[in-house]
């Protein structure tokens, strides 16, 4: 495959994330037709830039749907799954196993403590929400610090520091479920770890997306750096790449872009490992097209799933949930088709 | 005598909580054109001298400079430009195609959030032409043998640009073919003027290659110089512990190094 047809693929996996977003903004108990979403969504921009309004075809009731309900919902799914899908890749590329996932180095054990510590107190959902994301920064910031309290800077050490601390914030996690009070505490902390988006408000998103975007630019600028990682530290060393910085950096956007979906809808696992190896799949192991598919294929699955959440029956489903009976039978098709090597 | 480009001056290492250095006192210098040879058995210490020269181990003793500056003062993308590095052949965890796998060695080129140019695919191209592996160019990194990778390995370290290519026991798991292959490679790219530093645990390849030896024994300490000074009997059995010939082959016009075998019981 040329690096040109790679580009083509590109461009064609963002057309479908439009389209999805779009078709997605339309389905719901209250139906809107597809005509009616795009002249609400393009009358937004023709009033709010070119002070020039459309011809209103539609009533109060589709306006208030799909401008405060599902387009924030529908936004943060696209940030929570193109953040969970690159985070994933990213940390695949720099420790050098496909099998790795983005809570390796423990943010969302630790966005989880944060989040039920603030459950635990009755705070309001905001303090829930960056208690989460302070959790959450605590958690990779220890892991990071235990290697060099030993003055061992390989990335095995990271690894493992990663599993210490996880192991450590999901037995405070524990504790946290075995003394709250069963009947609120315990449903809502243990909803929380299941991961929903069905109470996100638009400033919600406001609040995470100029950090996650410039996260995202990041990743996406270092993405054939993340190639040079992964051949090893001496050999990325020996073509004169700073291993240390450029992993610190990496690792330091893929927590802000976990932590800031955990924040936003609690845990979801599977997606960070599922989607990259999708989209090696798909369009081949160099993360300088690997890293954008996962980014736009993120997206797109994240949508769905939350469509799927809020549609599949009267009430919502968890989204870890869906992602979990959804992503293990692909993962499953995709050790069939031999494209993760397990030695 | 040109300038040398990589000078090894009393170098001393020892792990860290280790007493006993894992050598002591090594000397020796390269240049352009060099060929220098690291004889030495199994956990003599061949690869930790190899990463202090690499810049991976920095807390020895001596010095190492390169192009006549301290090693440990030369930021890493300026190293990676002076001196470039080939390590055992593996397989690699993913999987690129050779073009894209040798391009990397443009890395010190290229910034921190740049990715290859035409104009950096095109010098890669010269080094695939180079080593005669066009065949290979589309391929994945992970479906060629060994032989082919390690001369993958070489063209990217070429791609570098760096006039010191070190490489680490590169015959190790190649056919006979091969590692001669390999070695001709080695050869030609020293007559262009590039010095050359490899380790190896075949005495006949650094009689092939004809060029200086460092011979690193149990104790810790490398005897450096010329093949015939260097390179007798008497240090070669000493070295691997076993009963060995160096025989000269006159239709050859060279040495070569055999074991003797398990005799039979008188």
């Amino acid at each position: 495959m040329s690096h040109r047809t790679k580009r083509w693929m590109l461009a064609g996996f963002a057309v479908v994330l439009v389209f999805v977003f779009l078709i997605c903004l339309c389905v719901g108990r209250f139906y809107v037709p597809p005509l009616q979403t795009a002249r609400i969504l393009f009358n937004c921009l023709a009033e709010g830039i070119f002070h020039a309004p459309l011809e209103v075809t539609w009533n109060d009731s589709m306006e208030s749907i799909i401008l405060n309900v599902r387009f924030p919902r529908l936004l943060a799914a696209v940030l929570v799954g193109a953040g969970l899908s690159v985070s994933g890749a990213a940390y695949q590329g720099v420790f050098k196993n496909p099998l790795v996932s983005p809570d390796l180095l423990g943010v969302s054990a630790g966005a989880t403590v944060g989040a039920s510590l603030a459950i635990l107190l009755g705070c309001a959902s905001t303090l829930i929400q960056l208690s989460a994301l302070a959790g959450g920064f605590l958690a990779v910031f220890i892991t990071v610090s235990i290697p060099k309290l030993f003055r061992n800077n390989s990335s095995t050490m990271l690894v493992l520091a990663g599993i210490i601390i996880a192991g450590f914030m999901s037995s405070l996690q524990s504790l946290m479920k075995y003394i709250a009070d069963p009947e609120v505490e315990l449903s809502s902390i243990v909803f929380w770890t299941m991961g929903s988006l069905a109470s996100i408000k638009m400033t919600d998103v406001l609040m995470v997306a100029p950090a996650m975007l410039a996260a995202f630019v990041a990743v996406i600028a270092m993405r054939w750096r993340v190639n040079l990682l992964s051949l090893g530290e001496s050999e990325a060393l020996s073509l004169g790449v700073h291993v240390s910085r450029v992993r610190g950096l990496l690792i330091l956007c893929s927590t802000v872009l976990t932590a800031c979906s955990v924040c936003m809808c609690g845990t979801i696992g599977w997606i960070g490992l599922v989607i990259p190896h999708f989209s090696r799949l798909i369009i081949g192991e160099d993360n300088r097209y690997m890293i954008p598919a996962s980014v736009l294929l993120g997206a797109s699955f994240m949508v769905i799933v939350d469509t799927f959440a809020r549609n599949l029956t009267g009430s919502e489903i968890p989204l870890s949930i869906i992602t979990g009976v959804l992503g293990t039978p692909v993962f499953i098709w995709l050790l069939k088709m031999q494209k993760v090597r397990v030695q | 005598m040109a300038e040398p480009i990589l000078e090894v001056r009393d170098l001393t290492f020892s792990y860290e909580g280790f007493s006993t250095p894992v050598f002591r006192d090594i000397s020796f210098s390269v240049s352009p054109g060099d060929i220098f040879v690291i004889l030495g058995a199994n956990g003599a210490g061949k690869s930790t001298l190899l990463n202090c020269m690499t810049g991976i181990l920095t807390q020895y003793r001596g010095e190492i400079l390169l192009h006549g500056r301290p090693l440990r003062q030369i930021p890493i993308r300026e190293r990676a430009l002076m001196m470039g590095y080939v390590p055992q052949v593996a397989v690699p965890t993913f999987n690129y195609t050779v073009r894209d796998y040798v391009v990397m060695g443009r890395a010190p080129h290229i910034g921190l959030l740049g990715t290859p140019s035409e104009e950096e695919y095109a010098r890669a191209d010269a080094a695939i032409r180079e080593m005669g592996i066009e065949k290979l160019s589309s391929k994945l990194v992970t479906r060629i043998s060994g032989g082919e990778r390690q001369q993958v390995q070489i063209a990217r370290v070429l791609t570098q640009g760096a006039n010191l290519i070190i490489l680490d026991e590169p015959t190790n798991h190649l056919d006979f073919g091969n590692q001669l292959k390999i070695l001709d490679i080695i050869k030609s790219l020293s007559e262009q003027g590039l010095a050359i530093i490899l380790t190896t645990h075949m005495p006949d390849h650094a009689i092939l290659l004809d060029g200086r030896i460092g011979i690193l024994d149990h104790t810790g300490h490398m005897t450096a110089g010329a093949l015939r000074d260097v390179l007798t009997e008497s240090a070669l059995k000493q070295l691997y512990d076993t009963d060995l010939r160096l025989l000269h082959i006159d239709e050859l016009g060279r040495d070569i190094c055999v074991a003797v075998g398990r005799r039979k019981a008188p």
